[in-house]
């Protein structure tokens, strides 16, 4: 009884602590996303539900909806079925050079989406859509499932083959099986990226072809048809907070259940005769997908009218590119503050080890509201921050900060998760046996859990600075016309007509993607082991 | 005043609606070693850690020199605590882990304490090295000198040698014992290993299912068990009554209503003993386990030098554990 009184003061420490970004986030993320989602059940003068009912019966609608699930379905298979693959041949293999493709097939998760939507430009552009999508996310189920695969005991799959089953009965029966929790739980991210593309669609769809995202888009901004807007978050929000569910669900069972060694003792070296077919199958798709695309882009950008040229560089570094790319750090750094701070905040609170039940509950419960804006689309904040801050007592419209802020908001969720794990590895009798020798609470943390923490600092750092740099759909609304960022920038080159503005949108993506893929590269040599889901 | 140590007044820990603890009650005086001894799951390390404070109390409480402990926190304790597996820091150096508890003292002192420690537990020059690069011997020997740098009231041991390989095992009991002794440590040491038990502690007490059943110093433990349950935990597995006892050669008498137990060093070969009947030998480590047939037809085993030929051998009762029927 005083016992629990005395533990009072600390839970209610961090529950002040959880109020620094769950402030921040109420305030910007979801007063706006709210404000516009009851803009759309609102014709001005009450309340209504007659937007929603036209919405749910226009066929545009169903159309957006329609070709979202379709398109982030088969992105999601083309992504399992390659990904299983590349995920033994990168992890469950030895072989030198592994560690530099592992970090390279990263890469394409935080380039631009603006940048790959127009490395994927061709005659086709459903098949351009659903190859981005790939391209973006083969590395989050390389990573998810190698990272389980890498350290499962080989002693299953030779306990099968000894009972006489040949290899594709152990993959079947055993090795698959043991990997379902991650295949689950990548599989879900994958579809959520998806399905919340707005770049990509944007880009390649050129208006003739819409996701529920891109749609989002269209209602609010071209036509200004809010209820339509408001409807179809609904529907996002509901989508995404399914997936987000099923994702941890699935990874909490994954986690309990299987016998896990260190990686070095279950990888075997790369075997010739037993693995060219997969081997062959990774290098295909790591050249076709990854390698090709990109260079593809780099040498159109360098090409015009059958010509080799240097033209699309020199206009742009005559014109507006430095001042965006400066525009575009200057942006990134001050998101990357911001989302780091809360991040911190954020992960050190949900990685408490609450000893009760409805304590452990209500954890997961904050946690799963801090992933949120994962999946709401972006465009909605974007537009919820036109119509919400645009009035005292914040009228933040004109301010510069808008942007970082969002970008932020966008990140928030990529930070949380890269270092959440590393909290989460501490063994619980770490922070025992430092109480044990005296330290309090504040001690052991500083000395335990901090240090840990720090481990992911560079890699979240890394992530949050990709994120804004590649940020369009929020920073879209907010950019101010005379201080565009660079995925804006290259958006409206890419939208002008004429050979030049296309030549310079080109020149400006393959700018941005080196810019992205550095900062990406550097962030990648500061991974921590545990932080392996995207 | 005389500081009366460490008092565990019927303390009850529950996990959800399991019962791991049930009315524990035991005492140490200040600079004795007590053993808990009970199978895995006997809810001994449940009830280390509720001492401790790291496990609330269903029931019950714990006090220090007659202060009871429930308001103090974990930190507070002055209790020492050495886990199973160590649990060093591994972003530290040896020197760092072993200063950790030292707040008080000045740099020069902490150096002093640390290398005194290093040295006690046999590992001196060890301070630089990381804990990866330790065997599971040394960190547990680092585990140990990091409890005991900011000399705590009492040090409470989690089975800490279960994870390592006997021999290093019985090496490491042994320094442990020395260790305690030479520090005046009140101790208690979790374990499920009877031979540890014995070698490090004053006092045994026997869990088994949350239950304390029996608290007494090694040796009356073992010749007077307070009840079968117990006995059978320390090896004897086999009771006789006095009859079929001194028909076996043993020479020492039982009370109405008490059996004799047989464990495995109880029977010896003697020529002019009683022949028993030869069912069944193996192999052990360095000597051979016969099993016999006693004359009132239950078995018991003995051990041999050498395998036998003769279906039977010749046998006397030299000892045994005089237990309630």
């Amino acid at each position: 009884m005083d016992r629990r009184a005395r533990r009072l003061p600390g839970a209610l420490l961090w529950v002040a602590v959880a109020a620094v970004p769950a402030t921040f986030l109420a305030i910007f993320f979801v007063w706006p996303a709210c404000a516009l989602v009851a803009r759309g059940f609102h014709n001005g003068t009450s309340w209504t539900l007659d937007g929603l009912l036209a919405v749910g019966r226009s066929e545009r609608t169903w159309r957006a909806l329609w070709f979202t699930l379709q398109t982030a379905s088969v992105a999601t298979l083309l992504c399992l079925a390659t990904g299983v693959v590349g995920a033994y041949v990168l992890y469950r293999l030895r072989f030198p050079g592994q560690q530099v493709l592992r970090g390279l097939i990263t890469v394409p998760f935080v380039l631009p989406t603006v940048v790959v939507g127009i490395a994927f430009s061709g005659p086709e552009p459903v098949v351009g859509i659903v190859l981005a999508m790939v391209f973006f996310n083969y590395s989050v189920v390389v990573r998810t499932v190698g990272a389980l695969w890498a350290r499962l005991d080989p002693r299953q799959t030779q306990a099968a083959a000894a009972l006489g089953a040949d290899g594709w009965r152990t993959a079947w029966t055993v090795t698959l099986p043991a990997l379902r929790p991650a295949i689950i739980s990548s599989a879900a991210l994958v579809f959520l990226f998806c399905a919340s593309g707005f770049g990509i669609v944007m880009t390649l769809g050129r208006g003739a072809h819409h996701t529920i995202e891109t749609e989002i888009w269209f209602q609010t901004t071209q036509v200004l048809n809010l209820s339509a807007a408001a409807a179809l978050s609904i529907a996002q929000v509901i989508v995404v907070t399914l997936c987000l569910w099923l994702t941890s669900a699935w990874q909490r069972r994954s986690q309990a259940a299987l016998r896990l060694l260190p990686e070095t003792t279950s990888t075997s070296r790369l075997d010739w005769g037993r693995d060219w077919a997969p081997v062959l199958v990774t290098v295909a798709i790591i050249v076709g997908l990854l390698v090709v695309p990109m260079a593809g882009l780099l040498v159109r950008s360098l090409r015009d009218a059958g010509d080799w040229t240097l033209d699309g560089y020199r206009s742009l570094f005559a014109g507006a590119l430095l001042e965006a790319t400066w525009t575009s750090l200057r942006t990134a750094v001050a998101a990357a503050a911001i989302a780091l701070t809360l991040g911190v905040l954020v992960a050190l609170v949900v990685s408490r080890r609450p000893a009760s039940a409805p304590g452990r509950r209500a954890l997961a419960t904050v946690e799963g509201a801090f992933m949120l804006p994962l999946g709401v689309s972006a465009v909605t904040v974007g537009f919820g921050y036109l119509i919400t801050l645009n009035r005292p007592p914040l009228d933040l419209r004109s301010s510069i900060v808008l942007v970082p802020i969002a970008q932020a908001v966008v990140a928030l969720p990529l930070v949380v998760r890269t270092l959440l794990p590393t909290l989460r590895a501490i063994d619980p009798r770490q922070l025992q046996a430092a109480a044990m020798l005296g330290a309090s609470p504040a001690r052991a943390l500083a000395t335990i859990e901090l240090p840990a923490l720090g481990r992911g600092i560079g890699l979240a750092l890394g992530f949050a600075l990709a994120t804004s740099l590649g940020e369009f759909g929020a920073t879209s609304f907010l950019a101010r016309p005379d201080r565009p960022t660079l995925p804006v920038l290259i958006f409206r080159l890419f939208s002008r007509p004429g050979g030049e503005n296309h030549q310079m949108a080109l020149a400006a993506s393959v700018w941005l993607a080196v810019l992205t893929a550095t900062v990406m590269v550097v962030a990648e040599r500061a991974r921590p082991r545990e932080v392996d889901s995207w | 005043m005389v500081n009366s140590g460490l008092g565990v007044e019927h303390v009850s820990i529950r996990y959800g609606t399991t019962l791991a603890v049930d009315d524990a009650s035991l005492d140490v005086a200040p600079g004795r070693v007590l053993a808990l001894l009970g199978a895995s799951g006997s809810g001994k390390s449940s009830l280390l850690r509720g001492i401790v404070g790291l496990e609330p109390l269903a029931s019950g409480r714990v006090t220090w020199d007659g202060e009871d402990l429930a308001g103090v926190r974990v930190h507070k304790r002055r209790f020492g605590l050495v886990f199973q597996d160590g649990q060093l820091f591994p972003t530290m150096t040896v020197e760092r882990n072993v200063a950790y508890g030292l707040g008080a003292l000045d740099r020069l002192g902490r150096r002093r304490r640390v290398d005194e420690l290093l040295e006690l537990v046999g590992l001196p020059g060890y301070g630089a090295r990381r804990p990866s690069e330790l065997s599971g011997g040394e960190a547990q020997r680092v585990a140990l000198a990091r409890a005991l740098a900011p000399k705590p009231r009492a040090i409470f041991l989690d089975e800490p040698l279960s994870a390592l390989d006997t021999g290093l095992k019985r090496r490491l009991a042994a320094d442990l014992s020395r260790i305690l002794k030479e520090t005046g440590t009140t101790a208690v040491h979790v374990t499920h290993d009877q031979e540890e038990a014995f070698t490090v502690a004053d006092s045994v007490a026997i869990m088994d299912a949350g239950r304390i059943l029996q608290r007494e110093a090694p040796d009356e433990l073992w010749n007077r068990p307070s009840s079968k349950q117990v006995a059978a935990f320390l090896g004897f597995r086999t009771f006789v009554t006095a009859a079929t006892a001194s028909r076996l050669g043993w020479n020492g008498t039982l009370d109405v209503g008490e059996v004799l137990g047989i464990g495995p060093r109880s029977l010896a070969l003697d020529d002019r003993g009683v022949p028993v009947p030869v069912v069944e030998q193996h192999m052990n480590v360095d000597h051979f386990v016969l099993t016999v047939e006693l004359p009132d037809g239950q078995r018991a085993t003995v051990a041999a030098p050498t395998r036998t030929d003769s279906p039977t051998v010749a046998v006397r009762l030299t000892s045994g554990a005089i237990t309630p029927a």
